[in-house]
């Protein structure tokens, strides 16, 4: 494996991120503009004894460890797309006949998107900080906060490459990847209460592991605290299975 | 003029460190806790025990032997029975440490002047039903093993957690093996049931028994055991019935429903890391039957 033309790669697909207005949309934009609109619509609602913590606060305190998860969910979108289009242009077919390894793509796609993972989040986190959102997390709980949502982004590869093995053109994974994105988002993201049967099902999503870390560490939650600790080792399997099975189908079913 | 400058220069240090100096009382040899320090305890009732306790209508005995009024032990059962142990945690914050004083602390009921440090600090009880209480408190720190012992009323204080309380903290310097001692001269004196109570010392704290019908109607044993750590902390009470524990009261902290790792996790963890498991045979199976 060399580092040289992983590098290559990782370059070239955030420089195509950049260029595809979508992609930028969708990973940079749109959890931008999720906190503003979030925030200036409920910054100033003052809810008790709300949700599963049972705490006081502004609402948008609440749901600002969810979006912070859900944008980094989106990152599945500009995977699944890249992927098909790749397909689609016939560059996995040409990248086969170049001395560059299926280990060596894969891992530049890893790297850009932990890359991306990181960018989004420092965004988030400043203008998250900005509208009064980030009054209990703590400096280590930040880091913790950006270790969590990196891990998070290889679960989001895993999706974007099944979501592109089952789909036959870009325009196809761009709704297909929403299969695994929307239930999620709506159940998993601890933006609102849910009955504790909801909550069992949403043990199956990996945002449930990151949202649920992220909720605690907004809350001023200690480090010492082991169910931090758990979800972030769930989260490591979950992406791990997510990542391996991405690939497995992939290589099997995705690159014709 | 070049010792004028480095005069002036160690004045502005010295100045600029004053602020920082904080003169503060000083603390006794048999004082261990600091100001600031925490402890939080979990207090278990096991409801499922006191059968035979209250069938021997024990608490009565105990109210005539060691009478401790309103902090008696059947107080703690009827307080906290109806939930699952550990009902509830009692944190303790100090939150100042007195100047040492000697005058009549025990008095009226015991004379004797006692040299003692006054602790002040927060201490309440969290319980997940209700919303947690907390008030201000204050102890006393004796200096030695016999005030001790008076402050504990000769060790009555034992036969129930409420009254022990008041004596969470001891001297450090005190003698375990000498508080005994005391104790049992002191039950020999007074004759009657209390000589049939044993008393033994630990390293760190005193065990006391009562053999069956030592008290005339308990038709099993009494057991407690008090420890109190390196600080002079309470660090463990339990007291038994028939060998089974009526209640125990050691370290432990109170974490919340949702801080707390759902059963569910173990499940996952397992599901998902047999799922990896398989995941990287398949793909070990695929790249050796490519080559």
């Amino acid at each position: 494996m060399k580092r040289q033309r992983i590098f290559a790669f990782v370059k070239i697909q955030l420089q195509s991120l950049i260029k595809v207005p979508t992609a930028l949309f969708i990973v940079l934009l749109l959890p931008v503009a999720l906190i503003l609109i979030f925030g200036f619509a409920f910054g100033s609602i003052y809810v008790e004894d709300y949700g599963w913590t049972g705490q006081s606060g502004y609402l948008f305190e609440f749901m600002v460890p969810g979006f912070i998860a859900i944008s980094g969910l989106f990152m599945a979108i500009p995977v699944a797309l890249s992927f098909s289009e790749d397909r689609e242009q016939g560059l996995l077919k040409r990248i086969n006949t170049t001395p560059t390894s299926a280990a060596e793509f894969m891992g530049s796609h890893v790297i850009s998107n932990m890359i991306m993972a990181i960018i989004q989040v420092a965004i988030i986190f400043i203008l998250t900080f900005l509208m009064g959102g980030m009054k209990l997390i703590t400096l280590e709980g930040i880091i913790l906060s950006f270790v969590i949502m990196v891990i998070f982004s290889l679960s989001t590869i895993g999706f974007g490459l099944i979501t592109a093995t089952i789909s036959k053109s870009a325009k196809a994974a761009g709704g297909i990847v929403w299969i695994f994105l929307l239930p999620q988002q709506l159940l998993a993201a601890n933006l609102y209460p849910l009955p504790p049967e909801t909550q069992i099902v949403t043990m199956f999503m990996p945002l449930h592991y990151a949202s649920d870390a992220l909720t605690l560490l907004f809350y001023g939650v200690d480090l010492s605290n082991l169910r931090i600790w758990w979800d972030l080792m769930i989260l490591v399997i979950f992406s791990l299975v997510l990542i391996v099975a991405g690939i497995l189908l992939f290589k099997k079913y995705g690159r014709a | 003029m070049k010792k004028m400058k480095s005069l002036t220069l160690i004045t502005l240090v010295v100045l600029l460190f004053i602020p920082s100096i904080r003169i503060s009382n000083a603390q006794g040899s048999y004082v261990g806790i600091q100001n600031g320090e925490e402890y939080e305890w979990a207090l278990s009732v096991y409801t499922e025990n006191w059968n035979t306790y209250i069938a021997d209508d024990l608490g009565a005995t105990l109210d005539n032997l060691v009478p401790l009024g309103a902090s008696n032990l059947t107080r703690v059962f009827n307080d906290w029975n109806s939930f699952a142990p550990p009902q509830s945690y009692w944190p303790l914050k100090v939150t100042s440490i007195g100047v040492e004083e000697t005058g009549l602390l025990f008095s009226p009921d015991d004379n004797t002047t006692i040299t003692y440090m006054p602790v002040n600090g927060t201490f309440g009880w969290i319980l997940s039903v209700f919303d947690s209480l907390e008030w201000d408190e204050m102890w006393y720190i004796v200096n030695d093993t016999s005030s001790f012992l008076r402050q504990t009323m000769n060790l009555s204080r034992s036969f129930s957690l409420y009254s022990m309380f008041s004596v969470f903290i001891a001297p450090t310097t005190i003698s375990w093996s000498s508080l005994v001692s005391d104790f049992l001269a002191e039950m020999t004196a007074k004759g009657g049931l209390y000589t049939n109570i044993a008393a033994t010392a630990q390293s760190n704290g005193f065990l006391l028994d009562i053999p069956a019908l030592g008290f005339e109607n308990n038709s099993a044993a009494i057991n407690i055991n008090v420890r109190y750590n390196s600080k002079g902390v309470l660090s463990y009470y339990k007291i038994s019935y028939g060998g089974k524990t009526l209640v125990d009261f050691k370290p432990g902290k109170y974490i919340p429903e949702h801080e707390r790792v759902p059963d569910e996790y173990y499940f996952v963890f397992i599901g998902l890391a047999s799922i990896l498991i398989i995941e990287i045979i398949i793909f070990i199976y695929m790249r050796k039957r490519r080559k």
